[in-house]
């Protein structure tokens, strides 16, 4: 299935300046690819930097959060549940974690990245995935393994694992 | 085939490395791992994610959370759930030098 900008939104509440997805196409349950951006005119690189505009690695990581968001979401609905694209759904996928990055070129404004997210293992909502990113000329540019929590955006404070219910206790 | 005592050693590890505590600090192996250990849900997430990694198997969709109650649990339910050459080879794993290799980076940008 190959979504658009439009049918993106459908499935995840990010929009300009930092929706960073600018097509996808489900492969499977597990398996998404897609095609992230960021147009010169993003006010990101008013200060990164201001001589030599670069995306941030951290936004690069978001652009595969934000993927594994969209099939989070389109698997989803295809259990008949909606989250994710407008005030009108509660539940939202968030960035919980990330355990490693590596980020092997720059990515200059107006180039892209060729992603592959496959999820991964999932338990109570929440759901690791696994991305690797390549330039226009397939040159590795990002790998990253995170991890996404459903969450309901009207009980933000009930995000799972916002709050230790204990003090780290030992015997 | 490795016991549920030698096989919560290394379950224990895993804890240890998500939590990143101190070889010198005591863990209780029949401590509840939320409300006395004091892992929040994502971290007990990331340490069974880890834990199953290291299996080579997916976390099952019928996981029973009472097997993620207490480091012993835990251990209980990888000898109970799984075969014998599955649980040593689990038993076989260098715990730091996997976990060096899954956090190796490049250069942030």
């Amino acid at each position: 299935m190959k979504l658009l900008a439009a049918q993106i939104e459908r499935y995840i509440p990010h929009r300009v300046p930092f929706n960073f997805v600018e097509s996808a196409e489900v492969l499977g349950k597990g398996d998404i690819s897609g095609i992230c951006s960021w147009k010169p005119d993003n006010p990101i690189f008013t200060g990164h930097f201001p001589d030599f505009p670069v995306v941030p690695g951290v936004l690069i990581v978001e652009a595969a959060a934000q993927l594994a968001g969209v099939l989070i979401a389109y698997n989803a609905e295809q259990r008949g549940l909606r989250m994710g694209d407008s005030s009108s759904v509660d539940m939202v996928g968030m960035l919980i974690g990330i355990r490693r990055a590596s980020f092997h070129r720059p990515v200059l404004p107006d180039s892209r990245i060729f992603f592959k997210v496959t999820l991964g293992n999932a338990l109570g909502g929440m759901i690791s995935a696994s991305a690797e990113g390549y330039s226009e000329s397939n040159d590795k540019t990002v790998k990253c393994e995170l991890s996404v929590a459903i969450a309901n955006k009207s009980n933000l404070a009930g995000v799972p694992g916002v709050q230790s219910t204990a003090p780290i206790r030992t015997s | 085939m490795a016991t549920v005592e030698q096989v919560r050693v290394r379950v224990e590890e895993i804890i240890r490395a998500t939590l990143k505590l101190d070889s010198d600090i005591e863990l209780d192996p029949d401590s509840d791992l939320v409300k006395e250990i004091g892992l929040d849900s994502i971290e007990a997430f990331e340490s069974v994610a880890l834990l199953h990694e290291m299996l080579g198997v997916r976390i099952p969709e019928d996981l029973d959370p009472k097997a993620m109650g207490t480091i012993t649990n835990l251990a209980a339910y990888i000898v109970g759930k799984y075969d014998a050459a599955k649980v040593d080879a689990f038993m076989a794993i260098d715990v730091a030098a996997r976990l060096a290799s899954m956090h190796e980076g490049g250069e942030l940008a």
